[in-house]
């Protein structure tokens, strides 16, 4: 009986024009390698390190800084790596480890590329990734050790990861263990106040081996 | 790598801790720190902890030290700072800075110790985050194991400061701070404003301090209920008591004053909005749900009795605003609403026995005023239902309830004989629809009006009529007989059909449709069959008239068949007549035509349904009637004489002697005929001489004198309806009760009565010693037998 009323079309309001500039300026900030080079980080990328994200939320609760952030560990080409992969990275959640479950990691296509570096530099790059706490890189670097390590035998392993024998080990071992007691040596010698032959005996019999 | 070489050379343990130490001042002091000096101190716990990993692996058994080692190229032997140190020496620090605050705040008390308690925790805070942040090496290295191995005593740093703080400063200040807190919140009750940072900081305070004692992964789904233990225990659990304790004293002075209903609520319910407010504003959000449940239990619950006993008052006063309130309160508290739901039944039942008493005498007769009334107490209630009772189930309830009560047995129903108290109220429900349906005089004729005019006049009739059938409805719902309503409706509905009556075939087809929606298809299928057979007639008549017209020669008469199939229509008087020659030639040839196009069927003439139209020019002027055929018959002699006797006309038109009378009778009454003697009543007595009246005037041409015998019929029918229901009443249950033993085949005697009853409950509500009488005779009739040995118990007899 009641007339159905066709749906009345509301003209929304014009919707504002987008603008192409981001509605916050982009935050970064001065990481200062241990041999005095800089490197911009931004303030969304510093997220991936927990030990940089701490510092800045504690120091600064996230503003501008205008000192450089010393970084004594890291020599500059480890740490311009590492900047690239938190740039890479940014926004993307830190992973939870999970002890419970064995840890399964896939190294996606990007940081693949990304690792292709010599063992040296790989080296310096977990030591910088665990200083600084950025556990994705951790996990990737690590998992592509463990892939270089999958299969081989202990011979290709002393290759790889220059690794020394026992008998270069015990070596080593004696060579510090002289070094030491000839040293305390000398500290004794020189409390005693007597220099002369005792001393040059020492180290004569040191020369010798 | 040459600087950190040099570096933890050089660095003693005691320069390190001494270095840490300065670092944790300036935190704690809030002192600017920069980068430069945060990464230091960080660096130098990093350092610490990556020296003890090789001392840890020594005392794990491995004695080898690898030459090539690129972390550590010489072996530190003077820094074996075994991490247990380092975090001792923090947990000394922090308990040393806890301890001067915990000195300074010992004499305080009240607000100056909210104050100063909130600003201390603040500062504490931030720095101990800070300090967290340093230390997030260790951290990760050396107490994260000690976690793991499940070592007790062992916390986060950060967790370790708050350890700390609880044990040296809440534990020994909380009592006065929770009582600082309370005092705050009391006065800002009674109207005073307070700062809410002094109690929303200790509120904080207390929930963080609630993570402390299992950091563990295992206790994790605990770990929710575990965060607030300490702000329930030390605060909420003291607050929700002082809380009642407020808010009981408030009721009672209160109430102990005199203060009236309406008053009383309006109080309730800002008081609960403040709660809800305060709980928003500075407390966890945890607290709101108890909040809210302490104070409905206080201020509502344990004034139930107080409401309950003003409900009916306003019910009465009409303070629908009042009443909506008292609803709101009294829904939140569990079983609020029992008594009101009740007090609202009796109420509302109370007011339709009222209301029908005052209009008892003329509604008896005046089924309109009677439906009207009805409807009025139901509508009212059921706005009251909607408006402030927010439709809830129980309330709608009250009022079907106190409907059934007041519709089924009332001052109207009480003044009809006793054996028609049950079925009066359906019958004047029937009754009203009827005349809805029904034309009435007040139509236009349309050669009177342009046809537009009609159509929206048709319309809006249309539109009212069914507005006013919904609304009956709503009454209809609540009748208990709804077989009695379908007697008399179908016996309406039959006249209206055969006198061409109805206002609008669409409005009964609507009406039908709502019964059918209410009732099921059984209810309305004979309904529906009638308007079929209505139908199927009218194309019969014009389909005969097209073919067979050359056969009724040339003074045929107009005329239309109905024709009705028996099992739907209800039983009509059976009446003999002789029709003249005009009327049977017509029927003869319709009914050769009927038996061609159905073989098989038998057509039975219903006289006492048929009515016509008689031209007479017997008078002064030209007339035209309307008569039954009876009638019709008894006129037309009078073309052959002027007048004759009762007997002669009894013969003449075959009609019995009462039958006759009757019929003439109401010529006479209609001032066509008249008699030599008076009438008795409304037969006139067979030896009475009838003429043909030479004076008749009416004013109108056309006249109507078959509504006589109409109305005559209309009483006959409630009489024949009533005698019936108990009959047809037994046969449904009867029906009933094979359905149920077929089904079942053995059922107790309890089951038994209770199914039918549910199962009729459509139809009307059966006795339950009609149902007894029933299974009697069904026994008898050996459909079903009592089990041997066992009381109560019916087997099916296959």
């Amino acid at each position: 009986m009641s007339a159905e009323q066709a749906p009345v079309e509301v003209p929304a309001d014009a919707a504002p024009v987008a603008e192409t500039a981001p509605t916050e300026p982009t935050v970064y900030y001065t990481l200062e390698s241990c041999d005095g080079d800089e490197v911009k980080i931004s303030s969304e990328a510093v997220k991936q390190s927990k030990t940089l994200n701490d510092l800045v939320s504690n120091l600064h609760g996230g503003a501008e800084m205008d000192e450089s952030i010393p970084m004594d560990n890291i020599k500059k080409p480890a740490l311009v790596k590492v900047v690239e992969f938190c740039e890479h990275h940014k926004g993307e959640p830190i992973p939870v480890d999970d002890d419970t479950v064995p840890k399964n990691v896939t190294i996606p296509e990007w940081d693949e590329d990304f690792l292709k570096i010599d063992n040296d530099e790989l080296f310096h790059l977990i030591l910088a990734a665990n200083y600084l706490d950025i556990k994705q890189l951790m996990n990737y670097a690590c998992k592509k050790v463990a892939l270089m390590a999958k299969g081989k035998s202990p011979e290709e392993l002393r290759v790889i990861f220059e690794i020394p024998t026992d008998e270069e080990d015990e070596a080593a071992e004696k060579a510090a263990a002289e070094k030491k007691k000839a040293k305390e040596a000398e500290k004794a010698a020189a409390a005693a106040g007597e220099a002369g032959p005792s001393a040059a005996g020492a180290e004569d019999a040191a020369a010798a081996n | 790598m040459s600087h950190s070489e040099a570096r933890r050379i050089q660095a003693g343990s005691e320069e390190v801790w001494t270095n840490l130490r300065e670092g944790l001042d300036v935190a704690y002091r809030r002192e600017f720190m920069s980068p430069k000096t945060y990464m230091t101190l960080y660096t130098s716990v990093y350092d610490y902890c990556t020296s003890i990993t090789l001392s840890t692996n020594r005392r794990d058994g491995d004695e080898r030290v690898s030459g090539a080692d690129m972390v550590n190229p010489q072996r530190i032997t003077g820094a074996d700072f075994v991490g247990h140190e380092m975090y001792q020496k923090v947990e000394e620090y922090v308990s040393a800075y806890v301890t001067a605050v915990r000195e300074k705040g010992a004499e305080l008390s009240g607000e100056d110790l909210l104050k100063f308690y909130t600003t201390e925790w603040e500062n504490f805070r931030i720095s101990s985050k800070v300090m967290d942040g340093i230390f997030a090496y260790l951290n990760r290295h050396w107490i994260k194991r000690e976690l793991d191995e499940g070592h007790e005593n062992i916390f986060m740093v950060y967790t370790l400061a708050l350890v700390v703080w609880k044990r040296n400063v809440f534990n020994e200040l909380r009592e006065k701070v929770i009582d600082a807190m309370l005092e705050l919140i009391r006065s800002e009750r009674t109207g005073s404003t307070i700062n809410n940072r002094y109690i929303s900081g200790v509120v904080e305070c207390l929930v963080e301090l609630g993570v402390d004692d299992t950091d563990s992964g295992e206790a994790k789904k605990d770990a929710e209920a575990k965060k607030l233990s300490v702000y329930k225990e030390c605060f909420e659990n003291k607050f929700l008591a002082a809380t009642r304790e407020f808010y009981a004293q408030e009721a009672s002075n209160f109430l102990g004053n005199g203060g009236n209903v309406t008053d009383y609520m309006i109080k309730v319910e800002t008081r609960l909005q403040q709660e809800d407010d305060r709980c928003l504003l500075y407390l966890n959000s945890s607290t709101k749900t108890p909040l809210a449940n302490c104070c409905e239990s206080v201020l509502i619950a344990n004034q139930l009795e107080f409401f309950q006993s003003h409900f009916g008052n306003l019910l009465v006063d009409k303070r629908d605003d009042d009443l909506s309130r008292m609803f709101k309160l009294c829904d939140r508290v569990q079983n609020g609403l029992d008594q009101l739901r009740l007090s609202l039944e009796r109420h509302i039942t109370k007011e339709g026995f009222e209301a029908l008493e005052r209009v008892a005498q003329e509604a008896s007769n005046d089924a309109k005023l009677y439906v009207k009334t009805l409807l009025e107490v139901h509508q009212r209630y059921q706005m009251l239902v909607n408006r402030s009772f927010k439709n809830e189930p129980g309330f709608m309830q009250s009022l079907d309830k106190a409907a059934t009560s007041f519709i089924n047995a009332n001052a109207v129903t009480k003044r009809a004989p006793p054996a028609a108290q049950l079925t009066k109220s359906a019958e004047l429900l029937a009754r009203y629809c009827d005349q809805l349906l029904r034309k009435s005089s007040k139509m236009p004729d349309e050669n009177e009006l342009e046809d537009l005019q009609t159509k929206i006049v048709e319309l809006f009739s249309l539109m009212f009529i069914i507005i006013y059938l919904s609304l009956q409805m709503i009454v209809f719902k609540y009748i208990d007989d709804k077989d009695v309503f379908s007697k008399f409706y179908t016996k309406m509905f039959s006249k209206r059909l055969i006198s061409d009556l109805s206002a609008s075939d669409e409005a009964e087809a609507n009406f039908i449709s709502k019964l059918k929606s209410m009732c099921g298809y059984e209810y309305t299928a004979r309904l529906s069959k009638m308007v079929n057979d209505t139908q199927v007639s009218k194309d019969l008549t014009s389909d005969f008239k097209e073919k067979k017209a050359h056969l009724l020669g040339e003074k045929a008469i107009e005329f239309n068949v109905l024709v009705l199939s028996s099992g739907s229509w209800p039983t009509f008087p059976n009446s003999t007549l002789t029709l003249p020659q005009q009327l049977s030639s017509t029927i003869e040839v319709f009914g050769q035509y009927y038996h061609e196009k159905f073989n098989g069927r038998r057509l039975t003439w219903v006289y006492s349904q048929c009515r016509g139209e008689i031209t007479s020019s017997a008078f002064s002027k030209k007339y035209v009637f309307t008569v039954t055929t009876a009638q019709m018959c008894t006129l037309l002699l009078f073309n052959e004489q002027r007048s004759y006797n009762m007997e002669q006309i009894s013969a003449a038109t075959g009609m019995d002697a009462k039958t006759s009378s009757m019929i003439v009778g109401s010529l006479i009454k209609n001032q066509v005929l008249k008699a030599d003697v008076p009438l008795q009543g409304d037969d006139i007595p067979m030896n009475a001489t009838v003429t043909l009246s030479d004076s008749y005037s009416n004013k109108k041409v056309r006249v109507d004198l078959s509504k006589l015998s109409m109305k005559q019929d209309a009483v006959r029918d409630t009489e024949s309806v009533q005698k019936n229901v108990d009959e047809d009443r037994k046969s449904v249950i009867s029906a009933c009760i094979v359905r149920i033993m077929k089904t079942r085949k053995r059922v107790p005697h309890q089951q038994l009565i209770s199914e039918v009853i549910v199962q009729l409950q459509g139809r009307f509500k059966p006795k339950v010693d009609m149902i007894k009488r029933c299974i009697g005779s069904l026994i008898e009739k050996e459909y079903m037998l009592r089990v041997e040995n066992q009381k109560d118990l019916y087997d099916y007899i296959a």
